[in-house]
């Protein structure tokens, strides 16, 4: 069974470490809030994991049937992310309803204090 | 029978005041309300000016919401029916009242101005997808609707009610197919239109086709799963 290459493992870390700046970054400039923070730096500390311990992968592929380990952390993070899209999606449907019923509500408000002055 | 006109308008300072004028001069019994969907002209100047009811959106938010914010007033005004009306002069006032006695008379609780009611909708390239529209309702549904894309419909209080309790009801066909199956009663009755006299249509290629994916897979996928224990 193969084990992840090198370069693989340090591709990984380079990029997880990556992840961690640019959020750290963006917290400490309140671009983001906190809690959608929390999955970036998940998915940062998983990618460490594996690129210190590529042992992890290499069982994880045993226990779904994929042949090559590099692969099973592709799928894991494809896996992830796709939750997180699906997530984000609801999330967006949602916010998108609130606004457009407060703007509804607000305006019929305006209308109605308009009509009461008139009065 | 308190009815109210609910009129949205997005950019519509050319045609405003025509549209607003000739609804005054043919039907004063009926009150209306402009929806100024945060529109970016003189709209909102020109509301103000001529004194016209009406409730200005904020921000931009698309037909569907402003339709549905004109409904909201309407219920908590107490009004009895609400008629979708076009700002741009396409929709002709001397049909409101043959619509609201169809309503009175029937207890219905839609009527849908049909331009194509007791004849065939004939064969152009702009009544492709109306057609194609029709026959996903008639299959899914059993109805006949021989208009779904007329966007002057008049809905009674019940429907009001439904219509603002959820976001996912549109001023659109797919809504339409979706009272069907809910047990609305939805009757049509027979008018004529103006083509667009100011301004230009909306009905690009592009925004026809999405339009149209976006209507058939909203009445032949999405509205099974929708909550069926609504009581009308």
């Amino acid at each position: 069974m193969a084990v992840l290459s090198w370069s693989f493992r340090i591709f990984l870390l380079l990029g997880s470490v990556t992840v961690f700046l640019i959020i750290s970054q963006c917290i400490r400039k309140k671009q983001i809030q906190m809690k959608d923070g929390i999955f970036w730096i998940v998915l940062g500390f998983l990618l460490v994991l594996i690129s210190i311990f590529p042992n992890l992968a290499v069982w994880a592929s045993r226990l779904i049937g994929i042949q090559s380990p590099a692969n099973c952390v592709f799928f894991l993070i494809i896996f992830l992310l796709g939750c997180h899209q699906f997530g984000l999606t609801i999330r967006l449907s949602q916010l998108d309803m609130k606004n457009s019923e407060l703007t509804q509500n607000i305006a019929i408000q305006r209308t109605l204090e308009d009509e009461e002055k008139k009065q | 029978m308190k009815v109210l006109i609910i009129i949205p308008a997005y950019n519509e300072e050319k045609n405003l005041k025509r549209v607003i004028g000739k609804l005054q001069q043919v039907c004063p019994q009926f009150d209306y309300v402009i929806v100024n969907d945060g529109s970016t002209d003189g709209t909102e100047r020109l509301c103000r000016q001529n004194q016209y009811r009406h409730i200005s959106l904020p921000v931009n938010l698309g037909l569907s919401a402003a339709v549905r914010a004109g409904m909201r007033y309407a219920s908590q005004k107490g009004y009895d029916m609400a008629l979708q009306f076009d700002a741009d002069g396409q929709h002709l006032p001397e049909y409101i009242q043959p619509m609201v006695d169809c309503m009175t008379q029937t207890n219905c609780d839609v009527v849908i101005a049909s331009r194509y009611f007791g004849s065939r909708m004939p064969f152009r390239m702009r009544t492709v997808g109306a057609k194609m529209i029709t026959a996903a309702i008639r299959l899914t549904t059993g109805r006949h609707l021989s208009d779904p894309t007329s966007g002057m419909r008049l809905y009674s209080r019940r429907i009001i009610e439904q219509f603002i309790k959820d976001e996912n009801n549109a001023p659109e066909p797919d809504t339409l197919s979706y009272l069907i199956r809910l047990g609305a009663d939805i009757r049509e009755v027979k008018v004529e239109m103006d083509e667009r006299t100011e301004g230009q249509s909306y009905l690009t290629p592009v925004n026809a086709s999405k339009y149209m994916i976006h209507m058939m897979m909203s009445i032949c996928v999405f509205q099974w799963f929708r909550d069926r224990k609504v009581v009308l």
